[in-house]
């Protein structure tokens, strides 16, 4: 029912985006169809493609080495309080600076390749990995750690099946948020440094007023994210099943 | 395995305090329980009740004075299991599993026999599979309790553990609490069991001990003669039955209504 709902409103936005192309004078706007052509075009020659895999490479290599980073960084400044008061205002004030600040420095240091792309899409993403994990460790419920202590659990029995799965739900909604700005940070780092990728093409399409093809561009741009948070929330309610129990 | 003298658990001179804080919570305490006897403890809120069931299961240690749980300082998890208030199951682990995280020490085919015999004494073998957040108040009190006695401790230590019940499944529980504990194999645990209820203590104690609160210390130790389990033969309405209830009633409200920090203070 919901589904269908969500049909009929997607029909509803392409009618009205191509009520808007029919309005607007024509080389500003491009109607549905003729960014369909567009796609296929696109697809044809190969640019799409290209394109997104060189995207990918770096959204990917970004956002895997931010969350991998940040759970450890997270957790360790969670499970170590002298660690964690050191570095937590420092991580916040860091969290709150615009890290597209950076981006000068970045290519001062780094250059305008790979390397530099990674970096930035990094910094993107890494803050919330860590600041959702710190939160989740710090949140561990005590009563569950002193119950595991008086069955003479270790330390490290109390993190792997106490607070790692009391985290759980907190560092995966931080992933999930450090995706979304690391997709963003993506075509940020391909506007400011080497002109490739997605981010690429959009500048190309934009500044020659071919909006077909940037339509196509700003639609699998939105596809990459739908599918990776959606993948993301899935894995989330997977692995949080115990939550969503119904009673009997 | 007892102490020398054959008692389960002794506590002699024992005081605690939390750090930096003039008032101690526990102060001088002497107590003993033997083998299986069931003690319990009494006292209104506030007066150090969880803070001595954590001293003789060894997650704190006294200042001062010495606790003897089976002869030697104890040790979380070695001879004793503890029941908490409010269950504390492990919210992202099944039922099964719950009751199997204090035997991870067993070979893999014992400790499931283990679970699998300890699900069926508390009824709950066609919910090994289901997460703590499907289950009732009253069946998540049996996994917990299922969880302690799995342990096979010779001391079992509940902390209020109907205190979430409402009255009439407190009853039921009390009973079938006391059967289940019973029915398990082995040779039946002491206990030492914190109430804040007169009633509760009067149906399961062999001897109550009534704590006054500020700094927490033993008031009385009355023993309750009669005859265990007290469901068949119901003693509520014998005489000294009724005496005992008002005596304790009696010295907890003067407790209560002599302690400044306390909602009744001087309003006697
Ligand atoms: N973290 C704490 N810091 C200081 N005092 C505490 C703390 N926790 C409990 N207390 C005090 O210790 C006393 C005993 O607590 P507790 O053993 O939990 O009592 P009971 O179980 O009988 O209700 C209470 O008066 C309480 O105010
Ligand atoms: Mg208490």
């Amino acid at each position: 029912m919901i589904a269908l709902l969500r049909l009929g409103f997607l029909a509803g936005l392409v009618l009205l985006w191509w009520i808007a192309s029919v309005q607007v004078p024509r080389g500003l706007f491009a109607s549905p169809l003729e960014t369909m052509e567009a796609a296929g075009r696109m697809l044809a020659e190969d640019r799409l493609g290209a394109a997104l895999s060189a995207s990918l490479k770096i959204y990917a290599t970004g956002t895997l080495l931010a969350a991998a980073a940040g759970i450890a960084l997270g957790a360790a400044m969670g499970l170590w309080r002298p660690f964690g008061r050191t570095l937590d205002i420092f991580v916040y004030a860091l969290a709150a600076t615009p890290r597209v600040a950076f981006i000068p420095l970045i290519i001062t240091l780094l250059g305008l390749g790979f390397e530099a792309k990674t970096l930035i899409i990094f910094l993107g993403a890494v803050m919330p990995v860590i600041l959702n994990t710190y939160t989740g460790v710090l949140n561990t419920d005590r009563d569950l750690v002193e119950m595991a202590r008086a069955t003479g659990a270790s330390q490290g029995r109390i993190f792997w099946h106490i607070v790692l799965p009391g985290t759980l739900p907190f560092l995966l909604t931080g992933i999930r948020l450090g995706a979304t700005i690391g997709l963003i940070n993506t075509v940020v780092a391909e506007l400011y440094t080497a002109v490739t990728g997605l981010g690429g093409l959009l500048a190309l399409y934009g500044s020659r007023f071919q909006m077909a093809e940037y339509f196509v561009v700003v639609l699998t741009l939105s596809l990459i994210g739908v599918t990776v948070t959606e993948g993301l929330r899935l894995a989330e309610r997977r692995l949080t099943r115990w939550r969503a129990a119904e009673t009997v | 395995m007892t102490g020398t003298d054959g008692t389960l658990v002794s506590l002699a001179g024992v005081s605690w305090s939390f750090d930096g804080s003039p008032a101690p919570v526990l102060q001088g305490v002497d107590l003993t329980v033997a083998p299986g006897e069931v003690v319990v403890v009494l006292g209104p809120s506030g007066c150090g009740k969880t803070t001595l069931l954590r001293i003789i299961a060894g997650l704190l240690r006294p200042e001062c004075g010495t606790v003897r749980v089976a002869g030697h300082a104890p040790v979380p998890g070695q001879d004793s299991a503890i029941v908490f208030q409010g269950y504390r199951l492990l919210p992202w682990k099944t039922v099964a599993q719950n009751i199997g995280f204090a035997l991870h020490a067993l070979p893999l085919a014992e400790r499931e026999a283990r679970v699998a015999g300890y699900l069926d004494l508390v009824g709950l073998a066609k919910f090994a599979g289901a997460y703590p957040a499907a289950l009732s108040g009253g069946m998540r009190q049996r996994v917990a309790l299922a969880r302690a006695l799995a342990c096979q401790p010779r001391l079992l230590l509940m902390d209020e553990p109907f205190a979430a019940l409402d009255a009439q499944s407190r009853e039921l529980m009390q009973m079938e609490t006391m059967r289940l504990i019973a029915g398990a194999e082995g040779p039946a645990p002491g206990i030492v069991f914190v109430t804040h209820s007169v009633d509760e203590a009067l149906m399961l104690a062999d001897r109550i001990v009534l704590m006054s609160p500020r700094p927490g210390r033993i008031d009385q130790i009355l023993p309750v003669g009669f005859p265990r389990p007290r469901w068949q033969a119901d003693p509520r309405h014998a005489p000294e039955f009724a005496q005992l209830r008002q005596h304790l009633w009696d010295r907890l409200r003067a407790m209560v209504l002599s302690d400044p920090q306390s909602d009744f203070y001087g309003r006697g």
